[in-house]
């Protein structure tokens, strides 16, 4: 069957399909398939794929990768397809990419995908596609943003996976691209690991790079320095990571931090009685709080707070500020 | 140092007709330029071809700009803008935005987080700026006026092509309640000795450790050539002051630093030295990503520089405090009692540093505007 348009709906053998031929596919590579196999597994496929011929008198994908890897996972011999026969690769492309737009969101690597194949593969000039191509996938059509995407269609594939299928962000990955692969490897696990979320992963990057850059040290180093290598798997969290990081980073601040800590335990203030700093103390008065219950309570504290006041411990938190 | 040389001048329309613009073009022969309707078409276009912040600065330097000034010449220093419930102690200090943005390459520079139209800008309308400045200070004839241009742009870099200096000087030096500085980094003071001063006018230097200077502060004058540029300043009768803004935190910053109070009073008598502002390093969040885009070798962003209550990043306060207590005991060993005081610091540190609450704004402002003035009354040189 064909319409006017060049248009044929067919039922195609899937070992006329070119399976590697991914030319118009908007991932770096197959992911997230699991779900689309059981799917059909269950119900077939209900939607057909669209194809168009290649030499060889096979036919090459232009839309539905996932659903013809999980058909062929799934057994199926032939696969529904819409064959379309006009030559416009451009604008076959961006079919594809239409088709997969209005029915998912995107992975912000598949946008990088679409973008650099525009621009290498179907040669659309950089004007166009901010003006148009850009828009068309709900970006801005910004510089920024261009030459963002095709940053993150430069990353190593390494990178590209641990961020579709793990959990690093396109951000981090864009901010450790530089790094040796192992330390890359190694800084993506801990992300899975730990489950960091967006500021997590920024800090503990940003930490570890101004430390890499400030010892001249590799990260493995910078690992074993800061008392972070010998820590059981299962003790190891974002806090402990970042106070030891920091540790090293921020060296008077922290020997402040320590040395405040140490005076306020000396001086023994009962429980429920709060003694605080400025934040990274940035000011010139400490504040004290404590709660009572009832007037004997608020007068034990207040003869606690009036011994603290003759002790050193005291005056030595003051010189702090 | 190197000399800015634009690739392209714009014109603005309206400015066309100004003996500045004639100026500029007669220094620049061979340029090409061009006149342009506005502004507004330029700053869109900017904002639509460049990718961000950071890599747009470098390149929008090659074009100068020779607008009209829309807005105010005469502003109040953005150092009085406190944010929430923090003041900084400030100066009281005016800064007048003849000049906008400087081709000079400082990796702390301010301007790389400030400006959003990073071009080279010479405003040219120079009738209008001394109108301003003739209308604000006959308004308020009680108060000093101390102004600057050195704020979004250095006050002498591109003086041999503008001659902004001629105009300004020589107006201040009519003046009965305003005195002038300009700030720079550079040596081009070619246009000063002549000029009549009469003591109204401070040329003032910020200065920094060679190591720095060659490393953070590209295209500048060397601190030798700067220091010789404010000894022959001093022959002309000029007060000279000098700005430590930023002081960097290195390994090794302390004997960098004493050198360079040491030659300073080497260079020049401390007694027409009219003031030394002290100012560690500081930064926006912004200022603070552009630095690591736009120059990723530099150390000075792997400091312990920590947010503060306004919002800025510095070093932690216990280095502030060894820093400016270090520096004031230089300035007082190899300078005696010449005026210092802190930039954008906050009134406790400031207790501190100086064993004493911080005076109001206007004290510190009129103070040393009076010790300026006292200056000229000991020499008459350069009247």
């Amino acid at each position: 069957m064909q319409n006017h348009s060049g248009y044929s709906i067919k039922s195609v053998p899937v070992k006329k399909i070119n399976l590697e031929d991914r030319f118009y596919s908007i991932s770096p590579f197959p992911f997230n398939e699991e779900k689309l196999l059981n799917t059909i597994k269950i119900a077939g496929m209900t939607v057909p794929v669209l194809l168009e011929p290649a030499p060889e008198n096979l036919f090459r994908i232009v839309s539905g990768f996932k659903r013809t890897s999980a058909a062929v996972e799934a057994g199926m011999a032939e696969i529904p397809a819409v064959v379309r026969e006009t030559g416009d690769r451009l604008g076959a492309f961006w079919t594809a990419v239409q088709e997969n737009y209005g029915s998912r969101e995107l992975h912000a690597l598949e946008n990088a995908e679409i973008i650099r194949k525009l621009k290498e593969l179907h040669c659309v000039e950089e004007k166009d596609l901010l003006s148009s191509y850009l828009p068309g996938l709900g970006l801005r059509g910004s510089r920024y943003e261009l030459d963002r995407f095709l940053a993150l269609a430069g990353l190593s594939e390494l990178l590209k996976k641990s961020c579709l299928l793990d959990n690093l962000l396109c951000s981090t990955a864009l901010e450790i691209r530089a790094w040796p692969e192992a330390e890359q490897v190694f800084f993506a696990s801990l992300c899975s690991q730990l489950q960091l979320g967006t500021n997590k992963q920024k800090q503990l990057v940003r930490l570890i790079e101004d430390l890499k850059k400030k010892e001249l040290a590799s990260l493995e180093s910078i690992w074993e320095k800061s008392g972070l290598q010998g820590t059981e798997p299962g003790e190891l969290n974002f806090e402990k990571i970042h106070y030891s990081l920091s540790q090293m980073r921020f060296p008077v601040l922290s020997s402040h931090q320590e040395r405040f800590k140490k005076l306020k335990e000396n001086l023994h203030l009962g429980q429920g009685i709060k003694l605080q700093v400025p934040r990274y103390f940035d000011g010139d008065s400490v504040s004290v709080a404590f709660s009572a219950a009832d007037i004997s309570e608020f007068r034990e504290k207040s003869e606690q707070l009036m011994e603290a006041s003759g002790r050193e411990e005291l005056e030595e938190i003051f010189k702090l500020l | 140092m190197q000399k800015y040389r634009p690739e392209k001048i714009l014109i603005e329309e309206s400015v066309a007709d100004e003996p500045m613009t004639s100026r500029v073009l007669e220094t620049l022969p061979g340029i090409p330029f061009e006149t342009i309707p506005s502004t507004d078409e330029l700053i869109s276009k900017y904002k639509r071809e460049t990718s961000d912040a950071a890599s747009g600065i470098t390149a929008s330097k090659k074009l100068l700009l020779l607008a009209e000034q829309k807005g105010s010449f005469l502003k109040k220093c953005p150092g009085q803008q406190s944010r929430g419930e923090t003041e900084n102690v400030c100066c009281d200090y005016f800064v007048i935005n003849a000049v906008s943005n400087c081709h000079m390459e400082c990796s702390y520079c301010y301007l790389q987080g400030y400006l959003n139209f990073p071009y080279m800008i010479v405003y040219a309308n120079t009738g209008k700026l001394l109108e301003e400045l003739d209308t604000a200070f006959k308004s308020e004839p009680e108060k000093l006026f101390r102004t600057g241009t050195g704020e979004l742009a250095d006050s002498l870099a591109l003086d041999w092509i503008t001659g902004y200096s001629e105009i300004l000087v020589e107006f201040f030096a009519r003046r009965e309640n305003a005195v002038l500085e300009l700030k720079t980094k550079s040596d081009c003071i070619e246009n000063l000795p002549g000029l009549r001063h009469n003591g109204k006018t401070a040329v003032a230097w910020s200065l920094n450790p060679p190591r720095i200077v060659k490393t953070e502060e590209l295209y500048s004058a060397t601190l030798e050539e700067r220091l010789s540029a404010a000894s022959v300043c001093v022959e002309a009768g000029y007060p000279v002051a000098f700005h430590f803004d930023p002081i960097v935190d290195y390994p090794g910053w302390q004997n960098d630093y004493e050198d360079v109070v040491k030659s300073i009073f080497e260079s020049v008598p401390a007694d027409r030295v009219a003031w030394i502002s002290l100012g560690t390093l500081r930064t926006t969040p912004e200022l603070y990503e552009n630095m690591r885009k736009r120059f990723p070798l530099s150390p000075l962003p792997l400091g312990e520089l920590l947010p503060s209550a306004d919002g800025k990043l510095r070093y932690f306060k216990a280095i502030r405090l060894e820093m400016y207590k270090k520096m004031i005991s230089w300035i007082e060993k190899y300078g005696g009692n010449v005026p210092v005081y802190l930039c954008m610091e906050r009134p406790d540190l400031w207790k501190k540093v100086f064993n004493r609450h911080p005076p109001e704004w206007h004290e510190i402002n009129n103070e040393l505007v009076r010790e300026m003035l006292k200056m000229e009354t000991v020499s008459s040189r350069g009247v």
